[in-house]
């Protein structure tokens, strides 16, 4: 093992001055992304109709407005979707159906109803608006322990349970070791919604082909292919009838492009529809809203500790929360980590209880981590309380527990096979560094002069190279054997030499910036003797006319251990036959041929060289020559594929054992914080991390994906989270909400390396992109932990959440506000907005009531009220009416409808609405109570409101005050109107100083 | 035009909110006035006791002349290197940010703070609004559908004055959390608050800062004042936030250096 502080200088086989291939045409602005390829003849564009609300019952759609707009070429609806397609398949058995639009019902925020196609997405943005859609709302249930309450909002009905998985697992003797343990130790932990947001959103070009019924799609996807085939059997195609080309570019994925698989489907059918090829673009808002999310997850962490800090088994009760629908892979973000859940320790026993739930969010996937930082917030978290518990630090316990160096390879409990790592040595290194002294040094001070610093650690196994067949382990041994086995995971490359003698390298690895194309060359191109300036890579993805397997794509940090790999057994096979062809030249042996140089020669007789192309050419040029040399079987053509599938990916066993991936990583990180008591913020003071990854293939761009993954975890620690309100209402529809960390935000780590290479990969390499996805959030919760003297951490430690840990600690004095006689109250922090008052109307309760009873009375004092009707009965008035509302630059115009029931005149009334637009869906409900105090009215009232779709998505920071706003306006239209009912002409004194009151009460004016 | 379209057409000065507004089809007005192309507009002077910023100076035109002291006045000096980026402040007006109103927005604090006033022009004539009467609500003016604001009056400070600013945002552009300017005069203090209410919050009282128990007072005020919570925050960490930035600012004005804000860039 060695180890080595970064930067290294790059490989002895490329020179020093090597950038990445990718920078030069990315950094000149000609990246080749795909809404940069050129249109196709007739190109259309859509726009996606999305559920304003979280929960709901879809009474009617109506696209004949929109269909009639000029330029609008078709409407894709439910129907088409269910003529033309079958649900998407996923690995668990159940009742529920799923299609690329909500047929009958919506269930989350952003779901697509319809798909608007028109000349441009201006246009079908504009007929988006026009389809009118009626929905009649469910209660929302947004949390996943009470989706499994009883009597809890059911998503699907046909399922009979918001629980779709519920599985248990146990391995070695759990109950002996709880009890003998000298501890028990049990803690909740709960991990938030977030993502990582790529530059590039999700894009689809898409095209139906009526004279075969095939199509020919284009779009960022980047796999796994495995759901190509999901996609296929969607559409009711073989494979083949579904061309898929990948661009060479794309801007970035982390993993949430793997969601792109219902657009795939959809934009594939809004084509059939169209009759034309139809391009869809997702924009930002959408992106965030409703694309994808990694799964917040629940879990109750029990631990049986001997007195030492050693963990004797572990018992997981995992609640992941998968949003609407179980899309797939999912729940694979559960089972990708399975086989390795008792992480970096030798831990003999373990118990997990696994249940998938469905609630009005999102539905999650892959997203760069996947599962990591799920299961070690609990696992880490578990290891500092026991360190605390047992008077020992964190690396003590650690040391306690880690796997050691002479065990690899390490089989876990739960089947992952470790296959190397050297993590005492790790340990060592991190104890030894300056910066960890540092640290410790500044803890000291600090404690000393009374400021809040805290050291975090985390310990983590990165697993990479994912076994396919560790998703069948939610099944039950007996489902597997009836689905038959599923395991392995298919890497590609093909190596080719042309006539001229240049060499190409064909991956579907899919790229989205990692720089495949410089590491690949670099490998290939050392296997020649050539420069790596001197080979082509080529990551375009043809599904019809490349190499690409069910395991192909841009997933599981793949690319180092398997697909890189894949290319030089390739690119060593043809080597093998040009060593056959020139020692035959040169009567010696294949073994031999030295390539060097952009040359090749014989060992044996320095003489006796050619060119590299020379050689090579002649397979093109004098085919007779190299077949009689080598046979027609191998003499002819220089093109060759490779598949690569590690063989200890086996399928789980029947105690449900499973190898969930081929190569683990290891990443040891350390950071000192420091929590500020004025802004409550916190700061990362400094970071240390170490990897261990096996061969680094090229170091800096190793460092690359560390200080991305890096800043990621930063996000995911101290700033993102993904906010629904109580009703399942979202609310961080954009970059100034979903807090994206910038350059200002992130420090900068410092790496060590550790190099202790894979036994069981091509390149003894290993992956190392999600590392501190999964370790950093973990660190600086653990730190902020330590910082506050607190166990439970809720991510993302923001400065709202710190503020309430140092007033619940004491640490600071929560101020209390003063009562101030007439104010509206209000309480919006999670909830619905909530308001209650009272206020004195200069007028009677009959003359208020005479005008809310009146529609053309009514019309008067509601905002904007372009038209109205009334429908009445025993008791009670509806009124139906179109409103235009505007608050600052927002202007929306809702066709709401407005209900006066339980009507007791003149005492009380309630008063209901809701109301739909464009821009959302607006309800509200409230109790009205009229007191005659002479000659005037206290009214008091109480109201709930709830405002969804896009104002709540993009504006939640000021719609509090907005919906004060329109009461307030609701308010002195009512007076004015009562006024100048009550006293045939306006009571222009009068009325001026109450409205100077009412505005004061309400906060709007001082 | 503005008259009689009312309401369905837009200004656009710098466009920094009214274009993503656009993008994202909350805005959808059916015709554009750009004000860009009227020089008289560009005006930015000093003229008796204030500056005078016409609608189209970018918000950084006016930070640069402050650095390179074409104009002087610590307050805006203070304030516009937190007014998002600079990318954005390229763009952006000083005039089109007071016209939006954001709560939580810089230069609309500013501008109450120092009791300034805008020249609202419409083709009816022109009126001038004093900062207190202008904001209204969140994102809410008292400027009429035909009318815009055309020139922002800061008024300067006097000699004696000191200053203090401090803000808190998420992230490096983001908007206050809470952001607190106060001006120690010889015989009162100004507190001006931005981001806990509907509207920038200004409030004077007949202290000198340095007879203020600090502490006390801050406390008060925060106890005091209406204060909102919304998903980015709760009125308890606003309150904190008064209170511990309010100090941050209070010993920037009583320090010996004057200014002493973050090189925010």
């Amino acid at each position: 093992m060695k180890l080595s502080e970064t930067p290294q200088s790059l490989r002895p086989s490329s020179p020093p001055d090597l950038l990445r291939v990718e920078d030069g045409y990315l950094l000149a602005g000609k990246g080749q992304f795909i809404d940069d390829l050129p249109s196709p003849l007739g190109l259309l564009h859509a726009a996606v109709v999305r559920s304003p609300i979280a929960h709901g019952t879809i009474t009617s759609v109506d696209a004949r407005v929109a269909r009639a707009l000029k330029g609008v070429r078709a409407v894709l609806l439910a129907e088409d979707v269910l003529a033309w397609s079958q649900p998407f398949v996923v690995s668990v058995k159940s009742p529920l159906k799923q299609y690329c639009l909500a047929i009958d019902r919506v269930r989350y925020v952003g779901e697509p109803i319809a798909v608007v196609v028109a000349e441009s997405r201006a246009v079908a943005e504009d007929g988006a608006a026009l389809v009118e859609v009626q929905l009649e709302p469910h209660p929302a249930v947004v949390d996943s322990k009470k989706a499994l309450e009883e009597g809890a909002p059911l998503l699907h009905p046909e399922v009979g349970s918001n629980c779709i998985v519920d599985r248990s697992y146990i391995y070695g003797d759990v109950d002996g070791a709880f009890a003998g343990a000298d501890l028990v130790l049990e803690e909740d932990y709960s991990y938030p919604r977030n993502s990582c947001t790529p530059m590039e959103t999700g894009g689809v070009v898409a095209e139906f082909c009526a004279h075969d019924g095939s199509y020919d799609l284009r779009s960022n996807f980047m796999g796994p292919f495995s759901l190509h085939v999901v996609a296929a059997a969607a559409l009711k195609v073989p494979g083949n009838r579904l061309r898929h080309r990948s661009p060479r570019d794309s801007g970035g994925s982390f993993g949430v492009k793997q969601a792109m698989l219902p657009y795939l489907v959809m934009t594939a059918l809004a084509s059939r529809k169209a009759g034309a090829p139809v391009k869809f673009i997702e924009d930002r808002l959408e992106h965030l809203t409703a694309l994808t999310s990694a799964t917040a997850r629940s879990t109750r962490l029990k631990a049986a500790i001997r007195r030492d800090g050693k963990i004797l088994a572990l018992d997981f009760d995992q609640i992941e929360d998968c949003g609407a629908f179980l899309r797939a892979p999912e729940p694979a973000t559960l089972y990708r980590m399975h086989g390795c859940m008792t992480g970096a320790y030798a831990i003999e026993s373990l118990r997990i209880r696994n249940r998938v739930v469905m609630i009005n969010k999102t539905p999650t996937g892959l997203v760069r981590g996947f599962g990591g930082p799920q299961v070690y917030f609990a696992l880490e978290g578990m290891v500092r309380r026991i360190a605390d518990k047992v008077g020992k630090t964190v690396p003590e316990v650690m040391a306690v527990n880690f796997i050691q160096p002479a065990s690899f390879p390490y089989r876990a409990a739960a089947g992952a096979l470790y296959d190397s790592g050297d993590y005492p040595a790790a340990l060592t290194a991190l104890l030894a560094h300056p910066i960890y002294q540092r640290m410790l040094e500044t803890k000291r001070r600090c404690t000393e002069e009374g400021r809040l610093y805290g050291i975090g650690y985390a310990a983590i196994v990165e697993p990479s190279i994912s076994n396919m067949g560790y998703i069948t382990t939610v099944l039950t041994a007996d489902q597997r054997a009836k689905a038959g086995p599923k395991n392995g995971a298919l890497a590609t490359a093909t190596v080719s030499i042309d006539p001229s003698g240049a060499v190409t390298v064909i991956l579907a690895s899919t790229p989205a910036g990692q720089g495949h194309q410089t590491v690949t060359a670099e490998v290939v191109a050392r296997v020649f003797g050539l420069t790596a300036q001197a080979v082509v890579v080529n990551t375009e993805l043809d599904t019809q006319k490349d190499a690409w397997s069910a395991g192909s794509g841009n997933y599981s940090s793949r690319f180092a251990g398997a697909v890189a790999g894949c290319a030089q057994i390739a690119a060593i096979r043809l080597k093998a036959k040009l060593s056959v062809y020139a020692a035959e030249l040169w009567h010696c042996t294949p073994e031999e041929i030295i390539f060097e140089g952009g040359q090749v020669r014989s060992r044996q007789d320095p003489s006796q060289a050619m060119g590299f192309g020379r050689l090579a050419g002649t397979f093109h040029w004098s085919p007779a020559l190299t077949q009689q040399a080598l046979g027609t079987e191998q003499g002819l053509g220089l093109r060759e594929t490779a598949f690569f599938s590690p063989e200890t990916l086996s399928a789980p066993d029947a105690q449900d054992r499973v190898n969930t991936s081929a190569a683990y990583g290891f990443v040891l990180d350390v950071c000192g914080v420091e929590i500020d008591t004025d802004t409550c913020q916190v700061r990362v003071d400094s970071y240390l991390t170490i990897h261990d990854a096996g061969t680094l293939l090229n170091p800096s761009l190793a460092d690359g994906q560390i200080y991305g993954a890096f800043a990621q975890g930063i996000g995911a620690a101290l700033y993102e989270e993904f906010l629904y309100d109580v009703d399942g209402n979202f609310q961080s529809g954009t970059f100034a909400d979903y807090r994206l960390p910038t350059a200002m935000e992130v420090p900068r780590p410092t790496i060590v390396h550790q190099c202790t290479p894979s036994p069981f990969t091509p390149l003894g390499a290993k992956g190392l992109g999600e590392g501190n996805n999964m370790s950093t959030p973990i660190c600086v919760a653990n730190a902020v932990g330590d910082a506050l003297q607190r166990s439970a951490i809720t991510l993302p430690a923001s400065p709202p959440r710190v503020h309430r840990w140092l007033c619940e600690s004491g640490a600071i004095t929560q101020i209390t506000p003063e009562q101030n006689g007439e104010t509206i109250s209000s309480s919006a922090s999670e909830g619905p907005l909530k308001a209650s008052g009272s206020f004195v109307f200069p007028v009677s309760p009959e003359a208020l009531f005479a005008v809310l009873l009146d529609e053309n009375r009514i019309k008067r004092i509601i905002p904007g009220c372009e038209s109205i009707s009334a429908r009445r009965s025993e008791g009670a008035v509806h009124y139906d009416c179109t409103a235009v509302i505007r608050i600052g630059l927002v202007k929306a115009r809702f066709q709401a409808s407005i209900g006066l029931t339980e009507i007791i005149r003149p005492e009380s009334l309630r008063l209901s609405g809701s109301g739909q637009s464009s821009l959302g869906f607006a309800r509200g409900a409230g109790l009205v109570r009229l007191v005659a105090r002479g000659t005037e009215t206290e009214l008091h009232y109480e109201y709930q409101a709830s405002v969804s779709g896009k104002l709540a998505a993009i504006g939640s920071r000021l719609l509090e005050g907005a919906t004060r706003l329109v009461l307030a306006e609701l308010f002195r239209s009512l007076a004015r109107e009562a006024l100048g009912g009550e006293s045939g002409s306006k009571d222009v004194a009068l009325y001026f100083s109450w409205w100077q009151r009412l505005l004061h009460a309400l906060g709007l004016r001082r | 035009m503005l008259r009689e379209k009312r309401g369905d057409v837009r200004i656009l000065s710098g466009g920094q909110t009214l274009l993503p507004s656009m993008g994202m089809r909350v805005s959808e007005p059916a015709s554009l006035i750009a004000l860009s192309g009227i020089k008289e507009l560009s005006l930015l002077r000093q003229a008796g006791k204030s500056i005078e910023v016409g609608a189209m100076v970018r918000q950084a035109v006016l930070e640069d002349a402050l650095k390179a002291r074409v104009v002087r006045h610590p307050v805006l000096e203070a304030i516009l290197p937190w007014v998002a980026h600079r990318p954005i402040r390229q763009r952006g007006t000083v005039c089109g940010s007071i016209a939006h109103a954001d709560p939580s927005a810089e230069l609309p604090l500013a501008l109450l703070a120092l009791q300034g006033s805008v020249t609202a022009a419409s083709a009816g004539g022109s009126r001038e609004i004093a900062a207190r009467d202008l904001f209204t609500g969140p994102v809410q003016t008292s400027l009429r559908d035909d009318e815009i604001i055309v020139t922002a009056r800061f008024p300067l400070l006097a000699p004696t004055d000191r200053i203090g600013f401090a803000e808190f945002g998420y992230r490096h552009g983001d908007f206050a959390v809470v952001s607190v300017l106060v001006i120690a005069r010889e015989t009162s203090t100004i507190f001006a608050f931005g981001g806990i209410d509907d509207t920038p919050v200004r409030i004077e009282i007949p202290t000198a800062l340095a007879d203020c128990d600090l502490q006390t007072q801050l406390t008060t005020l925060a106890a005091r004042q209406t204060v909102r919570t919304d998903p980015t925050a709760s009125a308890d960490f606003r309150r904190h936030l008064m209170t511990r930035l309010g100090r941050r600012a209070c010993l920037q004005a009583l320090g010996p250096a004057q200014i002493h804000h973050d090189a925010r860039q």
